[in-house]
């Protein structure tokens, strides 16, 4: 008997649930006020006269997404009520009565951004570097909004000014799909371009691109050296003139000049340096013999010095080759300079063999120390015999035939 | 006593070698299992760039452009990113949860969105949502390349909203956006997205389906066609042309002048349509044309999720379906779902009706010369949607002796004056074990001579199924059960071998009288 009747409940239980799910249609709604503010932040107040039941709900569509609004109930008024903060994105918005999963109403409405009131001014200026001459050209691009970050709207002025080398220039320009922009040149001198934007009394903060010098043109190059000998051991300087672009700019600091030697073989050496206040600087060792060379600068792809010859006497006029007893040693030296001097440590020294027969076997180098070389033929190496033997030394060459006996044994 | 203790040992040591070996079994089975998982090279995110899945229409007007002009590559850039953001949005409005929202909007604009997915968690709204089409008209491109704007106009919008989950209302829009991008981290995000007044454009007045047509639809007499060693598989890669060509001569050789296709939707490579399957598509038609055949193809076969997020991927690969193949001279008509009310009952009816009107809406916009059908799997469900679709399909498999009054039935509820086809309809010949050896051959034959002459008697176009007996039927098709695979193998009139059986000669003498008659 408990049983049935807690069955029974429980089937009354669920036939009330049952019932209060279904939707009915006698539903009338009538439009009493509808409250929309022309710009953004306000809130929205929608008042509705109802009759009947039903699950009525408010659908607002704006820019960034879809919202559903509750509404509040007195008797038979229906009241939505948007809070200000979800009507501060302008743009158009379209709102839905929902009556069961039915439209009863609908209707757009648009919210223009705030006027007057503070701005935020966001600005986005590039490329940040321009080049001298007045053809190239940095675009400054201008956001303002409102203070709820609405684009403002078209046609409203956006004062711009430039300032380069102590003269400013005001643009004006106006908002086209939330944005104003202008192309800013640069002029034929080199320095810094300061930009800045302003709406009404919202000022931009400022805005730097660099304007910098433009292609180099042809420059000249000299050299200074300590002498005109070819010691391979002084160091000879090339320096460009002040390099600049057609506008009279020195070329920006670090601009890469490859120095290009080309010497009496042909053979092509390379030194390179970076320019300072427009003058590169580079080095080279002076030849180790008697040279001719032709010099020539080049900045890649833009500019090149004009050529520049220049000759190396030989710094040795003479040398002494002087052989052991068993002529398995062989000195060079002492080796005299253009002074008469000891030449400096490293000279380099070269010894050529040959067998006999003439037929070639090795070359032995080595470096002048203390004004002399000296070269060992040991006896494991070069049985004893006939060979010729041929010294060269600052591009100078001596040749002699020599006759190794064995060591003497002690 | 010798004997016995021999058989304990063997039972003792054979006993000590089987537990040995289940538990190496056993220990070998997890150290496998514990080595399967994510590949190791997944660490270095080598695959990054992922194919899109979000897929609108867009229509880029860049004829107008202030600032500089656009690279074509930065443009695509820019479209994928938008979209993508269309789609992280679409999702965090569905879910309320902002995953992915910062990678797409900018620091302002984000703050903007959260705000109202915050409110809609609190008020537990949400809103299934996706885009169909976009217009945009590129306004400004700054001249380092990092801002952009452009109006996205007549931006197509498909919406649901739900209050704690129990859907409330769906609707279709139109809005236009005024959009600013920045480029910022290798992405493009949207700075400002300002929904501005539209004006919807005007839908172009669709012919409608001409004479020819009426004709050739109201004088469809077919069959449903898959090649004989490859059923259910068309266009992979078992077709050939020879088959196919054998085969429309016979299907030609029966006095039939209309077959019915399928597009199998993964097979076809979903949103990217695969080359050689639609290649193969085109040397049907083009032999079905040589045979003086029409075709009827059916899309989206074997493909059953009708949900929002998929819509995009959808509606693309239809659009470079339709767009391939409508102007085909042996194309007859678009189906565009094999027996969709079959998914109402697990995808939801409302679901399936909204991708079939919306897929309907659209198949006609691009192709409005070809008929549309779906292919409703029985009289009493093609009553759905009569009025979108250009002609009526449906299927009948059930008593020949209820077709007439199902057919009167459905008549009565559809727009008068449609044109009804009797798309699918057959007997299997299978006799064997499951169905008590209770059917033949020649029940089939008399299944159609019957069927035949209620067709003729009502005029009404019909698509029979099929030509072949299969070896094999793939268990996609009806499951896995051997006894509702077995008959669905013998619904051929020509059997497996390629033999004609009984029904084969009724089909053709029919046709053959029918003619002659006339």
């Amino acid at each position: 008997m408990k049983w049935s009747i807690y069955i029974l409940a429980w089937f009354i239980f669920l036939g009330c649930k049952e019932r209060a799910e279904v939707p009915t249609s006698n539903l009338k709604v009538k439009r009493q006020t509808v409250s929309v503010p022309s710009t953004v932040g306000m809130g929205l107040e929608f008042e509705f006269h109802v009759q009947g039941d039903g699950n009525l709900a408010l659908l607002l569509d704006s820019s960034f997404g879809s919202m559903l609004f509750k509404p509040k109930i007195s008797n038979d008024k229906v009241r939505f009520t948007v809070l200000p903060k979800f009507t501060q994105q302008a743009g158009e918005y379209s709102w839905k009565l929902l009556g069961n999963s039915k439209v009863l109403f609908s209707d757009t409405f648009v919210l223009a951004p705030r006027s007057g009131g503070t701005h935020v001014m966001e600005t986005y200026f590039g490329p940040r570097n321009v080049r001298a001459g007045g053809d190239d050209y940095a675009m400054l691009t201008v956001m303002p909004t409102d203070d709820y970050d609405n684009p403002l709207p078209d046609s409203t002025l956006v004062s711009i000014s430039q300032q380069i080398s102590s003269k400013t220039k005001v643009f004006e320009s106006s908002i086209k799909d939330g944005i104003a922009w202008k192309l800013l040149y640069g002029e034929e001198s080199t320095g810094r371009m300061l930009v800045s934007a302003a709406v009404g009394n919202t000022p931009s903060k400022e805005l730097t691109a660099m304007i910098s010098p433009s292609n180099s043109r042809n420059f000249t190059i000299g050299f200074e050296r300590v002498h005109e000998y070819a010691d391979a051991n002084q160091v000879i300087s090339f320096t460009t003139s002040v390099i600049r672009d057609k506008y009279g700019n020195r070329v920006s600091d670090g601009t890469l000049v490859n120095f290009i030697v080309v010497n009496k073989e042909g053979a092509l050496l390379k030194s390179m340096g970076t320019t300072l206040g427009g003058v590169a600087t580079a080095k080279m060792l002076h030849p180790s013999h008697a040279e001719d060379w032709q010099v020539k600068a080049f900045i890649t792809g833009e500019a090149e010095s004009d050529m520049l010859k220049l000759h190396f006497k030989s710094a040795v006029q003479d040398f002494k080759v002087g052989l052991s007893k068993t002529n398995r040693k062989i000195t060079v030296g002492p080796i005299l300079g253009f002074m008469g001097q000891l030449v400096p440590e490293g000279l380099l020294i070269e010894l050529e063999i040959y067998d006999g027969n003439g037929d070639f076997i090795e070359v032995k180098q080595n470096n002048s120390r203390m004004g002399k070389g000296s070269f060992e033929l040991k006896e494991g190496f070069y049985p004893s015999g006939q060979y010729q033997i041929v010294v060269h030394l600052a591009g100078i060459k001596k040749e002699m035939n020599i006759k190794l006996t064995p060591n003497e044994v002690e | 006593m010798k004997w016995n203790k021999n058989i304990l040992r063997v039972l003792l040591i054979g006993s000590f070698l089987a537990v040995n070996a289940l538990i190496l079994f056993g220990i070998s089975s997890v150290w496998s299992y514990l080595n399967t998982g994510a590949d190791r090279s997944a660490i270095l995110h080598l695959v990054t760039e992922k194919s899109p899945t979000y897929l609108p229409s867009v229509v880029w007007d860049t004829t107008a452009v202030e600032g500089r002009p656009i690279e074509q590559q930065t443009l695509a850039k820019v479209e994928r990113d938008y979209l993508d953001g269309w789609l992280v949005r679409n999702n965090a409005m569905a879910t309320n949860n902002p995953y992915g929202i910062s990678d797409y909007f900018t620091k302002k604009a984000r703050a903007k969105l959260y705000k109202i997915l915050e409110a809609n968690k609190n008020s537990g709204a949400s809103f299934v949502q996706t885009t169909l089409e976009h217009f945009p008209k590129l306004n400004f491109y700054s001249a380092d390349g990092t801002q952009i704007s452009f109006l996205d106009r007549n931006v197509l919008l498909y919406k649901k909203s739900y209050v704690d989950g129990n859907p409330v209302l769906e609707y279709k829009e139109t809005a236009s956006f005024q959009v600013i991008m920045l480029l910022e981290d290798g992405f493009w995000r949207v700075r400002h997205l300002i929904r501005v007044a539209s004006q919807p454009r005007e839908e172009e007045e669709k012919p409608s389906m001409s004479d020819g047509v009426k004709e050739a639809l109201s004088n469809i007499k077919g069959l449903n066609y898959y090649p004989k060693d490859s059923p259910w598989d068309t266009f992979g890669n078992h077709y050939s042309d020879g088959i196919v060509a054998a085969d429309l001569r016979t299907i030609r050789g029966m006095g039939l002048n209309t077959v019915r296709i399928f597009i199998p939707y993964a097979d076809f490579g979903k949103a990217r349509i695969e080359e050689d399957r639609l290649a193969r598509v085109r040397a049907f038609l083009d032999g079905a044309e040589r045979e003086g055949l029409q075709v009827v193809i059916t899309l989206f076969d074997f493909y059953g999720d009708y949900s929002v997020p998929n819509w995009t991927q959808t509606f693309a690969h239809a659009h470079k379906m339709v767009n391939a193949l409508k102007d085909h001279p042996g194309l007859l008509a678009w189906d565009l779902k094999n027996e969709p009310d079959l998914d109402f009952e697990a995808r939801g009816k409302e679901e399936v009706l909204a991708w079939l009107s919306e897929l309907a809406l659209r198949v006609k916009k691009w192709d409005g010369l070809h008929p549309v059908t779906i292919g409703w799997s029985s009289p009493e469900a093609a009553v759905n949607m009569a009025k979108e679709v250009d002609f009526v399909s449906f299927h009948y498999y059930r008593d020949t002796g209820d077709f007439i009054s199902a057919y009167e039935k459905m008549l009565g509820a559809i727009p008068k004056g449609k044109i009804t086809v009797l798309q699918e309809y057959g007997k299997s010949s299978y006799s064997g074990v499951w169905n008590a050896f209770l059917n033949s051959e020649a029940q089939q034959a008399a299944y159609y001579e019957e069927f035949q002459s209620i067709l003729d008697k009502k005029q009404i176009p019909y698509l029979f199924w099929t030509l072949y007996d299969f070896k094999k039927v793939p268990s996609t098709v009806v499951g896995s059960l051997p006894w509702r695979r077995a008959p669905q193998r013998y619904f051929g009139c020509l059997d497996a071998s390629g033999k004609p059986k009984e029904a084969y000669y009724i089909f053709k003498d029919t046709l053959e009288n029918r003619k002659g008659n006339n």
